[in-house]
């Protein structure tokens, strides 16, 4: 093509749009581009179709065509199944699900009462409402119940006197009306340190001494209350949820408080943090577990009971504040040292700065971390059942024992799995979606 | 208003406390000390009247009374007549086998799970993707046991694999999957079989110097060697000829039926291999996911400019993407390491008896020690935890170092570890202390470290744990004395040399001292010339103190530390 | 030789106003003997300095000769050790009230601008005033609007910093400053990180502020700059005063080599 003649050229006019070739295009372009490009790919499809071809028409036979999901015993089951679909056929026994199903959502809970932890969990997501969007109708009065939650559900679900509330509320109302209210003519108006301790002290006195008394005075004159129901009784998914939630909001706070300490520059509080929080990321969730369900009791004074639950929730919350104090620690790692300044020279003080300007933006870089150190906590709440708590794995083995259902393991383990999968998966997801939108937020 | 050069401070006021940057942190300090050592007496109060109520004491003296339970699955010696203390270390063992192949497995499905979930092959990817979201949103403890409750109720008997036309046939020939538990074909080693390892090592050797050779051979000609495929022959070819030569001394036991039971082979109880498989597969979908991330991490653009310079895909793979990409994966695919070994402790679930087991388990329920054992659990825990994390500091510290000068090329080497030390006279040479003295300092700290560490590890075996001397015990309070602070010393020192500001002559001349005069009556190390190790102790020993004495006097910036190296520069 | 003080950057529609910057005998930052070591490193080396009220002062000097350190010690961002500043006539010691009074009394603006990307402007300039000032919020956003105004911007009020230019972002940082209604201003490179056209913008908002009399401190290599508002220009290097003197002389007659060598470098082409 090497003319000697002009290289100028004009366009003699506008070449229409067509359609590009078959073979880039359409299934069969697809196909060659995503599963025969090139030799190794080709074997790879082969094998995999070959292994899903394989399994999957066996599993939904064996699960959906040939399960069976009403029946009262294992030997029923297979009975039905000889009966449908000739002898030697094999098929899930879903009906232990049906059968056990309260048992799974409540454990022991009693029956009648069922409507308490199901009316808790509804008000939990009335709780949350108000902390995730901030632009509700009423926002102010919803974040008064969500910040006297964890007393509501306590009382739904182990139920009790109803006085419990107002009195442990009174703890720190009192506190604050000594310290802050009637205590700044004393302290004057910039001793933050003095009115703060007056509060706790006033609240702790409260909690140890008048609480007890106070409740049994007040429901002598007006009983107001529900029927008790014991530790013992609670379990199944409910349990699962009660410790993953208590922990899940407990952790958020101490580990924000772990994570400044652990970057403060008083050697002190900083070694205490980081001691702290290596211990706790440095042994098993099930060490803690064994202190709080043998050990713990030697530190309290003699004669303190208090309940299983409670010391397993205790110990979940301290292991998930390590672990969120160091996905704060990375958010706050990430900020310009240049925002620090800025507040500084603004004269903000340490706290106003922490609270307008880093902690914002610090949390908001950790927010996938956040979610994804919640997904660990939620799974990690299987493992008391090794010590012999009744969430939904630790009540696999009772019913793996049950003579009725002996032998059947496949579906009691995928309908634990199953349930376990959703929550994380969807919590997953959730943390991918904020992590796109915060990258293209900016 | 006078100009004023030194003012004597103001008076104390006791407001200042609060008001003043001088005091406050100290003043918010001492409070924040007091609070906690209140607590503290608090709770170690609260301990002494409740070991007072039970009747009990807090001593570890049940360690070595006898256990009088069984452990089926061991690496050492052990019968129900061995103490506690050899339980708990039964246990040790078989957590630490479990993490390790728990770890080498783990590696192997993550790497490949998280290249193929890259993979353009449509359906290859999305396989790999229902992998890793379906294991790792699905609790490792249900994992756990459902694979237990398989292997024990679904896999056949051992009697199945009897008669004529068995049930049941071995795995590939070799492998008896029972309800009794694996039992796998074992290497026997017979007379001879040295020459072939040997062998192996030596092929090994050598292709590790023709790597290099190919290296510089092309540096200097341009010519590229196939150092690969020759490599690979070399060793096989080696290994095998020896195998032969020495007349097959390597053989492998299957294992056989033998009455009721298999014989033969390694056996592996079913917890042990349901454990194994279910971290193993969960920990690789984590892996898996940060190979993708780190894969993912390295910019596409440095994949189009390689491309663009005319390099083939598998030469930008490796030295494009696998070096950039190593930097991310390391350190999460180490912290994945230490959440396998953490979770090996679910094994009280299913009955293996790991560390959780034995000491957690059967020796905390049979003594009644909570306190004790919990503690001892706690200990061992936190020491593997923290030496990981110190390997991946280590790690870490080298990436920067290697960002911040020109060394390029992928990986970690022990070898980078000393790399300064060369650095350190080049740069004194130029005498330009501004980028590199740090470099410089870095390795010789590393070798202080090192040897200190080393000859640390020898004097506590020395010491504590060799039978063959006159243990510890028996030594009269001199000795004692000496062997004791000599230990303190050589501790805080290294201590100090790592986390510290590296200027310590005064402690380590004073330890210095101690050593020669524990060498001088025979402690803790009786002769000298006793064997390889203990000439390591001593001089090795000599060498580090002298270093560190060395590099505290000559070091041109003394306030570089170990874990930061690098000062905040002065802002303009 | 005025003439080569030559800076494209100055607005050459706004010619400063001299005769409204007027100095009076007040004095506003005394600095007295002060040192301060980075380490084992002197980076500010006795230095003397006093401002009265009303004074530019352009601060130059080769990177690392302790400009911004000198600035930064003013509000306390850097500790000195050794030496006395009087601001205001508040000592500044370890007490943390005169900090915090000196810092609500000197507003400073940064190279890198440090406004907080996840408040909108207007609530990047009302923070400071509400919660140090104790203003009322409304007063707070009333006055935010005027500076934003001032600074030419208060369409952007309710956008974030990300969403604007560098030269408005400069601009917000100078208002974020002002509505705390301080009495000096302290600039550190304020123009540094910006593109040529937007240097423009930040100088021409930095003049109106001297034309109203406010005490500033400037480092800055802007010459032009220097030459039309500074009353006092000083070179600094090595962590000393090396010299100073008003603009015209320092520019058309420098007494030391390093100033020579200095305004050679930075004006020879």
């Amino acid at each position: 093509m090497s003319s000697a003649r002009s290289v100028a050229y004009v366009a003699s006019g506008q070449i229409p749009p067509s359609p590009p070739p078959l073979a880039s295009t359409g299934v069969i372009g697809w196909l060659r581009e995503n599963l025969f490009a090139g030799p190794l790919n080709t074997v790879l499809t082969v094998v995999s179709v070959a292994a899903v071809a394989l399994f999957l028409p066996q599993f939904v036979d064996w699960a959906f065509l040939k399960g069976v999901w009403t029946a009262s015993s294992l030997s029923e089951c297979r009975e039905i199944i000889a009966a449908a679909h000739g002898e030697g056929a094999r098929g899930a026994c879903w009906a232990v699900i049906d059968e056990r199903f309260n048992q799974f959502l409540f454990g022991f809970y009693p029956s009648d009462q069922y409507w308490r932890p199901i009316l808790a969990f509804l008000l939990l997501g009335v709780a949350i409402a108000p902390v995730l969007f901030d632009k509700l109708p009423y926002r102010g009065v919803l974040l008064i119940h969500s910040a006297l939650y964890p007393l509501i559900a306590v009382f739904l679900i182990w139920g009790g006197s109803f006085w419990m509330i107002p009195m442990v509320v009174a703890g720190p109302v009192l506190g604050w009306a000594l310290g802050f209210r009637a205590g700044t003519k004393v302290y004057g108006d910039g001793n933050f340190l003095a009115a703060l301790g007056v509060l706790v002290g006033v609240t702790l006195l409260w909690w140890f001494f008048a609480l007890g008394p106070a409740i049994g005075f007040l429901h002598g004159l007006i009983p107001v209350g529900l029927e008790e129901v014991g530790s013992r009784r609670l379990g199944g998914f409910l349990l699962a949820l009660i410790i993953g939630v208590t922990g899940i909001a407990g952790s958020l706070p101490i580990g924000i408080v772990l994570a400044l300490g652990r970057r403060s520059n008083m050697f002190f509080i900083r070694t205490m943090c980081v001691v702290f929080i290596e211990f706790i990321r440095g042994v098993p969730l099930i060490t803690l577990l064994f202190v709080a369900n043998v050990v713990l009791r030697y530190f309290l004074p003699p004669g303190t009971e208090f309940d299983l639950i409670l010391r397993v929730c205790i110990m979940v919350t301290l292991f998930a504040s390590a672990y969120m104090a160091e996905v704060i620690r990375g958010g706050l790692a990430a900020l310009p040292q240049g925002q620090y300044e800025a507040a500084d020279a603004m004269g903000l003080n340490y706290w106003q700065s922490m609270r307008l300007i880093i902690m914002p933006q610090a949390l908001k870089v950790s927010i996938p971390g956040i979610v994804n150190s919640f997904i660990g906590l939620f799974k990690d709440t299987t493992l008391v059942s090794i010590i012999g708590l009744l969430d939904p794995v630790g009540l696999l083995n009772p019913i793996r024992a049950d003579s009725n259902w002996h032998g059947i393991i496949w579906e009691l383990y995928l309908f634990v799995a199953l349930f376990f999968f959703v929550f994380c998966f969807s919590m997953s997801r959730y943390s991918m979606y904020l992590e796109r939108k915060l990258k293209t937020d900016r | 208003m006078t100009v004023t050069t030194e003012r004597p401070g103001p008076v104390f006021r006791i407001d200042m406390l609060w008001n003043d940057s001088r005091y406050r942190s100290t003043f918010l300090q001492i409070i924040a000390l007091v609070a906690v050592m209140l607590s503290v007496l608090w709770l170690v109060n609260n301990v002494v009247e409740n070991l007072a109520a039970l009747g009990k004491e807090f001593s570890f003296g049940f360690m070595n009374t006898p256990s009088s339970y069984d452990i089926n699955q061991r690496l050492i010696e052990y019968s129900s007549r061995s103490t506690h203390s050899t339980a708990a270390v039964v246990g040790m063992l078989n957590t630490l086998l479990v993490a390790v192949m728990g770890c080498i497995l783990a590696t192997v499905i993550g790497v490949l799970a998280g290249v193929l979930r890259l993979s353009k092959n449509w359906i290859v990817s999305r396989l790999m993707t229902v992998y890793i979201e379906g294991v790792r949103n699905v609790p490792v403890l249900i994992q756990i046991l459902l694979y237990a409750a398989v292997f024990d109720e679904v896999l056949p008997a051992p009697s199945a694999f009897r008669g004529e036309t068995p049930e049941a046939t071995l795995l590939l020939g070799s492998i008896a999957a029972t309800n009794r538990g694996f039992y796998f074909p074992m290497p026997i080693f017979e007379g001879g079989s040295f020459w072939v390892v040997a062998a192996f090592v030596a092929a090994v050797c050598a292709a590790v110097w023709f790597s290099r050779f190919g290296t510089r051979r092309q540096q200097a000609t341009g010519e590229h060697l196939p150092v690969f495929w020759i490599n690979l022959g070399v060793i096989i070819g080696v290994t095998l000829l020896a195998y032969l030569v020495m007349g097959r001394p390597i053989s492998l036991e299957y294992p056989e039926l033998a009455g009721f039971n298999f014989k033969g082979g390694l056996y592996a109880r079913n917890s042990l291999v349901a454990l194994w498989l279910a971290l193993s597969i969960y920990t690789g979908a984590f892996i898996a996911e940060n190979v993708r991330a780190g894969i993912m991490a390295v910019a596409k653009g440095q994949t189009e400019a390689a491309y663009a310079l005319g390099m083939r895909p598998n030469w930008t793979m490796r030295l494009i993407i696998l070096p950039q990409a190593l930097r991310v994966i390391i350190p999460p695919l180490i912290s994945q390491y230490l959440n396998l070994t953490k979770n090996s402790s679910l094994a009280i679930a299913v009955g293996y008896m790991d560390v959780t087991g034995t000491l957690g388990g059967i020796t905390l329920n049979q003594t009644g020690k909570e306190m004790e054992t919990i503690l001892l659990l706690m200990v061992f825990y936190l020491a593997i935890s923290l030496s990981i994390s110190f390997v991946m500091n280590l790690y870490n510290d080298q990436v920067k170092l290697i960002e911040r000068t020109t060394v390029t090329g992928g990986g970690f080497s022990v070898l980078h570890l000393f790399a300064g030390v060369s650095g350190k006279w080049e740069t004194l040479k130029r005498g330009d202390a501004k980028m590199h003295d740090n470099y410089g300092v870095a390795g010789w700290l590393n070798l202080v470290v090192l040897l200190y560490g080393v000859t640390f590890v020898l004097m506590l075996y020395y010491v504590f744990i060799d039978d063959i001397r006159d243990s510890y015990w028996t030594w009269g309070t001199g000795h004692k004395l000496i062997a004791l602070s000599l230990m303190v010393l050589s501790g805080a020192t290294m201590v100090t040399c790592i986390f510290k500001n590296a200027r310590f002559v005064d402690l380590a001349a004073l330890e210095l001292v101690v050593f020669i005069l524990a060498v001088l009556i025979g402690l803790p190390f009786g002769e000298i010339a006793f064997g390889a190790s203990t000439v390591l102790v001593v001089f090795g020993g000599l060498a580090a103190r002298l270093a560190s004495i060395a590099y505290t006097v000559f070091a041109p910036r003394p306030n570089v530390t170990y874990f930061n190296r690098v000062r905040p520069e002065a802002a303009s | 030789m005025t003439d080569a003080v030559r800076d494209d950057h100055m607005p050459d529609d706004h010619i400063p106003d001299r005769s409204k910057m007027r100095v009076s005998d007040e004095v506003a930052i005394q600095i007295s003997n002060m040192n301060k070591w980075y380490g084992e490193f002197h980076v500010l080396r006795d230095i003397n300095l006093n401002v009265n009220r009303g004074e530019r002062i352009v601060i130059c000097g080769p990177s690392g000769s302790g400009k911004s350190t000198l600035i930064r010690c003013i509000n306390r961002l850097e500790e000195h050790q050794k030496g006395d500043i009087i601001v205001d006539g508040i000592e500044l010691n370890s007490d943390l009230k005169n900090i915090d009074k000196i810092r609500a009394e000197a507003g400073m603006v940064f190279q890198h601008f440090n406004l907080f990307p996840h408040l909108t402007i207007l609530e990047n300039c009302t923070l400071a005033p509400i919660w140090v000032r104790k203003t009322p919020k409304k007063e707070a956003e009333s006055v935010a609007m005027q500076m934003l105004t001032r600074v030419k911007i208060p369409e952007q009020a309710h956008k974030y910093p990300g969403q604007l230019s560098g030269g408005q972002q400069q601009r917000v940082a100078i208002a974020r400053a002002l509505c705390m209604k301080p009495r000096i201003m302290l600039f550190d490179e304020p123009t540094s990180a910006l593109d040529p056209e937007m240097i423009k913008e930040v100088l021409d908002t930095m003049i109106g502020l001297a034309e109203e009399g406010m005490t500033m401190l400037v480092v800055t290599h802007e010459m032009g700059f220097a030459q039309a508002v500074a009353n006092r220009v000083i070179f600094m290097d090595q962590g000393q005063i090396v010299e100073q003197n008003e603009p015209k002389e320092f520019f058309t007659n420098p007494k030391s080599d390093r100033t020579k060598l200095f305004l050679s470098q930075i004006l020879g082409h």
